[in-house]
C-alpha cells in the first residue's frame, strides 16, 4: 500500500506532464489570488484558500527541489557520471531565471509603491479634511438654532398629568420643527411622546452614555444617523420642572433640510472611503508584495525544478554514453544505449552503438581467428611431439624458432634451452653440437635447396650418427627472409644393431662350419701320432711329433675361438638378481692382486644403488674391461687402473655409472665408434672380441657403453646400467 | 556549522511563540459572565462580553474601516452515548463604524438593521461586549428534564473586512481576534 503510494507519488512527481500541469494550476490560482487583491468580490471569499493552496504549492516545491538537490549531491560525491554536467546545468538554468525575475520583481516593487503612494497626496487629504470641517461647521450652526427651539419647549412643559404632556408635547412638536419629541426620566424611561410618523409607536431613545453624559451635566446635541431616516439632529437635555416632580430629560430629534442632508451624507461617506482608502494603502501594498513575492517564489522555484528536470532530461543519454564508453573500456562490447531522441544526442548514441556493434564483431572474427590459430598450432604441437625424429625450424639468421621434443632428447638437450638461441650460441654452450651446427650453417641461405647429411657427434654419451635432412621455408618471420626447417635422427643404434646383426651371423656361421670339422682333425692328427711315432726314425719321429703336436694345439686354439663366437652369437640367458656392483668389483680385483705390474684404484661411492643383474656376465664384463685395459699396456710396463662406480646424476640415479680407465696409449681417433665391434682392436694380443662381448653383456641389460680418451692420455670406458632393467623380447632366467 | 543549522527552527519557533504571546497578552476577546432567563416563553441571554481591540484594529476603525464583530451560539441538548443535538444554532453580525461628521461610533446589528450612537469609541465598545436580554429559543422546543447547555463564541470577521486588509488579515496575528468557545447550561 505504502509502496504503491510512493510508486503514484513519484510517478506523479517526475516527467514533465506534472510539472507542467503544476506550473498551470499555479498561474490559475495566483491568477485568481491577484484577483481578489483587487476587490473582486467573486475571489474575496476564495482568497484565505488560495493564499494556502499557493503556500502548500511552495512548500510541496521546497520538498521536492530539497529531494532533487539531495539526490544530486548524493550523486556528485559518489562521482556518478552525469552529475557535474546535471550539477552545472542546474545552475545555470536556475541563474538565467533568477536574474531577470529579480530584476522584474524589483522593479515593479518600485512602481507598485511609487504608484499607490501617488495616488495620495497630501492636498488631497487636506482638502477632504477641510470639507469634513466645513460641513461639522455649517450643520452646528443649525445644531445651536435647534438647542434654542429645544430649550424654549423644555422651558414650556410644565408638570401635569402624563397624557396632559403627551397633548402638550404634540403641540410643542407641531409648533417647532421637531420630528420627535420624547420625555425621559434621567434612567431613560419613558414619560410622554410624541412624533411626525404615526407608525412609530416606539420612541427613538438615546444610548445610555448620552445619558451618562448628561449625569454630568453637559448637554448633548449633535448631528447623527438615526434609523434609516438618515441624519437628523439629537438633542437630549434636562427639564427643569418644579422642584416637587422628579428631574426629567427632553430628548428631540430634527430633520435636517433634505439637501443639506444629502450633501452632509455624500460628504461623510466621501470621507470615509477616503480614509479608509488611505488607511488601507498600507495593507494594499503589503498585499501585493505577498501576491508578487508568492508569484516570484512560485515562478522561481518551478523554474528550479523545472532546470532539474530538464537538466537531468538532457544529461541522461550523456550519462549513458560516459558509462557506455567506461564500460567499453573495460572491455564489455556488447553495450548498447537506448537512442534517447533524433537530436544531435540521438545521433551520437546510434554513432556509439554502431561503434560498440563494430567493435564487438571485430573481436569476434579476431578471436575467432585466434583460436584456429592455436588450434593449429597445438594440433602441429601434437604431430612433431609425437615424431620420433628432431625438428627445428630456423629463421635466416640462425635463431632456432621452434623445436620438438625429440630434437631436445636426441641433442641431450631440454627444450626450452634450444628455443630462442642462435645456432652460434648453441654452439659455444654445448661444444659436441659443433659437427651438427657447422653442417647446418651453410644451407641456411636458402640457396641449396634440400639437402641431406651424415653427421656424426661425440658426446657424453658416446658417438653418435645423425642423419639430417633440411628445406628451405617459406618466411615464418615478418622480415621477409626465409627460414629452414631441419630434420633429424638419431641412427646411431641402427647401425649399431646392423652391424651387430651381421657379426652374429658370421660367429654362427663360423661355429657351424669350422667347429664341426675341428675335432675329426684333431683325432686324425692324435691317431697319426699315435700310430706312427713308434715306427719312425727318431729323427722323423720327432717331426711328426712336434707336427701333431703343433696341429693339435692349434685345433685346441681354434676350438677356444670358436666356443667365444659362438658366447658372442649364442642369446643370453640371465639370472637377474640384486647385485651390490662395489662388492663385485672387489671380489673381481682380488684375483688380480697377485698380477706385480698392475695396480688398482678404486673409487666407490658408499651409496651405490644396487642393481639387478647377472652376477656371472657382470664378472665376465669386469674380467673383460681388466683383460682389456692390461693388454693395451700401461706406461713403462706398469698398468694403473682406475675404476670409478656411482648413481648417475644425470637420470636421477636411475642408473649405476662405472668408469674405468688406464693409463695405456689411449685409442686413434678413427677407431673410437668402432672400438665395440668385433676383431676391431690395437693390441698386438687378444681376440678382438673382448669389448664386443662387453658391450653385448652391457645392452643385454639395457644399458650403454662408449668409450674415449681421457685428458690425461689413457682410455676410458663409461657404461651406465640401469638399477631396473626393461629387457625387451628377452627371456629372464 | 552544522549545530547553527540544527538551531535554526528552534530559534525560529521560539520567535513565533513569543509573538503570539505578545499578541495574545496584548489583545483578545473573552466571555465573561453569561445568564439566561425565561421572559415570556422564549430563553433570552445576557452576556458581558471582554473585547479588547488591537491597535491596529482600533487604528482601522479610527480610519474609516467598518469592523464586524460574529457571534456563533449553539444551543445542544447533551445525551448518553451518543454526540450531543444541535437545538439552535444562531449567527449574530455587528458592524462596528466611524462616523467622521458627527464625531460618534455607529454599532449596527446586521441581523436586525437596528443602529445604535454612541459618542465615543471606548463607549461603543463597551455597549457591544453588554448583550442584554438576547431571545436564544422558544421554550417550546426544551424537553423537560433534559440536559441543555449553550455555547458561545465571538470573533473578529475578517472575511467582512476591505480585500486589501484582508490578506494582511489573515497573516499577522494582531487580526485574528476571537474568543474561545465558551458553554453553560440553559436556565429558565
Amino acid at each position: 500500500m505504502v509502496r504503491m503510494v510512493i510508486a503514484t507519488l513519484k510517478r506523479l512527481t517526475s516527467g514533465r506532464r506534472p510539472i507542467a500541469l503544476l506550473f498551470l494550476l499555479l498561474l490559475v490560482s495566483l491568477y485568481l489570488m491577484s484577483s481578489a487583491t483587487q476587490d473582486t468580490q467573486l475571489f474575496g471569499e476564495l482568497y484565505a484558500k488560495l493564499l494556502i493552496i499557493n503556500l502548500a504549492a511552495l512548500l510541496l516545491l521546497l520538498v521536492l527541489i530539497a529531494r532533487h538537490l539531495v539526490v544530486l549531491l548524493l550523486q556528485f560525491r559518489r562521482r556518478e557520471p552525469g552529475s557535474r554536467l546535471t550539477m552545472r546545468l542546474v545552475v545555470i538554468f536556475s541563474m538565467l531565471a533568477l536574474a531577470p525575475t529579480v530584476v522584474l520583481y524589483y522593479f515593479s516593487m518600485q512602481f507598485l509603491h511609487r504608484g499607490i503612494d501617488n495616488w495620495f497626496e497630501v492636498h488631497v487629504d487636506q482638502v477632504v479634511e477641510d470639507a469634513l470641517q466645513l460641513g461639522r461647521a455649517s450643520l452646528d450652526n443649525r445644531v445651536r438654532e435647534l438647542m434654542r427651539q429645544a430649550r424654549a419647549a423644555a422651558a414650556a412643559i410644565g408638570s401635569g398629568s402624563d397624557a396632559a404632556l403627551t397633548q402638550q408635547l404634540s403641540e410643542l412638536r407641531r409648533a417647532s420643527e421637531a420630528n420627535e419629541l420624547t420625555l425621559l426620566t434621567t434612567t431613560g424611561h419613558v414619560i410622554a411622546s410624541s412624533s411626525s410618523e404615526p407608525t412609530d409607536i416606539v420612541p427613538t431613545l438615546p444610548s445610555p452614555a448620552i445619558l451618562q453624559q448628561l449625569h454630568q451635566g453637559i448637554d448633548y446635541a449633535a448631528i447623527e444617523p438615526v434609523g434609516d431616516r438618515g441624519l437628523q439632529v439629537r438633542i437630549v437635555i434636562p427639564v427643569h420642572g418644579t422642584p416637587l416632580t422628579q428631574p426629567r430629560l427632553l430628548h428631540a430629534l430634527y430633520p435636517v433640510a433634505e439637501r443639506q442632508a444629502l450633501l452632509a451624507e455624500n460628504l461623510q461617506n466621501a470621507y470615509a472611503h477616503y480614509q479608509q482608502l488611505s488607511y488601507l494603502r498600507r495593507p494594499l501594498k503589503q498585499s501585493f508584495t505577498l501576491t508578487l513575492s508568492l508569484i516570484l517564489l512560485l515562478s522561481l522555484l518551478t523554474a528550479v525544478l523545472a532546470a532539474f528536470s530538464f537538466a537531468r532530461r538532457l544529461v541522461a543519454p550523456i550519462r549513458d554514453l560516459a558509462k557506455g564508453t567506461a564500460a567499453l573500456a573495460t572491455g564489455d562490447y556488447g553495450t548498447r544505449l537506448p537512442i534517447p531522441s533524433r537530436d544531435e544526442i540521438g545521433f551520437l548514441v546510434r554513432s556509439f552503438n554502431d561503434m560498440a556493434f563494430h567493435i564487438e564483431q571485430a573481436r569476434h572474427t579476431a578471436e575467432r581467428s585466434q583460436s584456429l590459430v592455436e588450434s593449429q598450432r597445438a594440433y602441429l604441437e601434437a604431430v612433431l611431439r609425437r615424431l620420433s625424429s628432431g625438428v627445428l625450424t630456423l629463421d635466416a639468421n640462425g635463431l632456432v624458432l621452434t623445436a620438438n621434443q625429440a630434437a631436445g632428447q636426441i641433442l641431450a638437450l631440454p627444450v626450452e634451452a634450444i628455443a630462442a638461441t642462435t645456432l652460434d650460441e648453441l654452439a659455444q654452450q654445448n661444444p659436441a653440437l659443433e659437427p651438427l651446427l657447422s653442417a647446418i650453417k651453410p644451407h641456411l641461405s636458402g640457396a641449396t635447396g634440400e639437402w641431406r647429411a651424415d653427421i656424426t657427434l661425440f658426446g657424453a654419451s658416446g658417438r653418435r650418427v645423425l642423419i639430417c635432412r633440411g628445406s628451405p621455408l617459406a618466411a615464418p618471420g615478418d622480415n621477409g627472409r626465409d627460414g629452414h626447417v631441419i630434420v633429424f635422427d638419431d641412427i646411431t643404434n641402427l647401425i649399431q644393431a646392423q652391424r651387430d646383426a651381421a657379426w652374429g651371423e658370421v660367429a654362427r656361421r663360423l661355429a657351424h662350419e669350422i667347429k664341426n670339422p675341428l675335432t675329426p682333425i684333431q683325432l686324425s692328427a692324435e691317431r697319426l701320432r699315435h700310430k706312427y711315432l713308434h715306427t719312425l726314425p727318431a729323427e722323423d719321429g720327432e717331426v711328426l711329433d712336434r707336427a701333431t703336436h703343433t696341429i693339435v694345439q692349434q685345433v685346441e686354439t681354434m676350438k677356444t675361438m670358436v666356443k667365444a663366437f659362438s658366447d658372442y652369437a649364442r642369446p643370453p640367458r640371465l639370472h637377474l638378481e640384486p647385485v651390490e656392483l662395489n662388492t663385485l668389483i672387489g671380489e673381481v680385483i682380488d684375483l688380480y692382486q697377485g698380477s706385480p705390474d698392475t695396480s688398482f684404484t678404486l673409487t666407490l661411492a658408499a651409496d651405490t644403488p644396487l642393481i639387478h643383474a647377472d652376477r656371472g656376465r657382470l664378472r665376465q664384463l669386469l674380467h673383460n674391461l681388466i683383460k682389456n685395459a692390461q693388454e693395451a699396456g700401461g706406461r713403462n710396463g706398469q698398468v694403473e687402473i682406475a675404476i670409478t662406480v656411482g648413481c648417475s646424476q644425470q637420470d636421477n640415479c636411475q642408473s649405476v655409472e662405472l668408469r674405468l680407465s688406464d693409463n695405456g696409449p689411449g685409442i686413434p681417433e678413427a677407431l673410437l665408434g668402432q672400438m665395440f665391434e668385433p676383431y676391431i682392436t690395437t693390441k698386438p694380443k687378444g681376440s678382438g672380441l673382448g669389448l664386443a662381448i662387453v658391450k653385448k653383456i652391457v645392452e643385454e641389460h639395457g644399458g650403454v657403453i662408449w668409450m674415449d680418451n681421457g685428458t690425461a692420455g689413457g682410455a676410458t670406458v663409461t657404461l651406465r646400467l640401469p638399477i631396473q632393467p626393461q629387457l625387451l623380447g628377452q627371456e629372464i632366467g | 556549522m552544522i549545530s547553527r543549522v540544527r538551531a535554526l527552527p528552534r530559534v525560529v519557533l521560539l520567535a513565533l511563540l513569543l509573538l503570539a504571546a505578545s499578541s495574545a497578552h496584548a489583545s483578545g476577546f473573552s466571555i465573561g459572565e453569561v445568564n439566561t432567563r425565561l421572559v415570556d416563553q422564549v430563553y433570552v441571554m445576557d452576556a458581558n462580553v471582554e473585547l479588547e481591540f488591537s491597535k491596529r484594529a482600533l487604528e482601522a476603525l479610527a480610519s474609516g474601516v467598518p469592523l464586524t464583530l460574529r457571534m456563533d451560539i449553539e444551543v445542544q441538548r447533551s445525551r448518553n452515548w451518543l454526540p450531543d443535538e444541535t437545538i439552535a444554532t444562531l449567527e449574530q453580525y455587528y458592524q462596528l463604524t466611524y462616523h467622521a461628521l458627527s464625531n460618534s461610533y455607529l454599532v449596527r446589528n446586521l441581523n436586525s438593521g437596528a443602529l445604535y450612537v454612541y459618542p465615543s469609541q471606548e463607549s461603543a465598545i463597551e455597549a457591544l461586549g453588554e448583550i442584554r436580554g438576547f431571545p436564544l429559543l422558544d421554550a417550546k422546543l426544551i424537553v423537560p428534564d433534559a440536559d441543555y447547555k449553550v455555547e458561545m463564541r465571538v470573533k473578529l470577521d475578517i472575511d467582512s473586512l476591505p480585500s486589501p486588509l484582508k490578506l494582511v488579515a489573515y497573516v499577522f496575528p494582531d487580526w485574528h481576534l476571537s474568543s474561545t468557545w465558551s458553554a453553560w447550561s440553559l436556565q429558565p
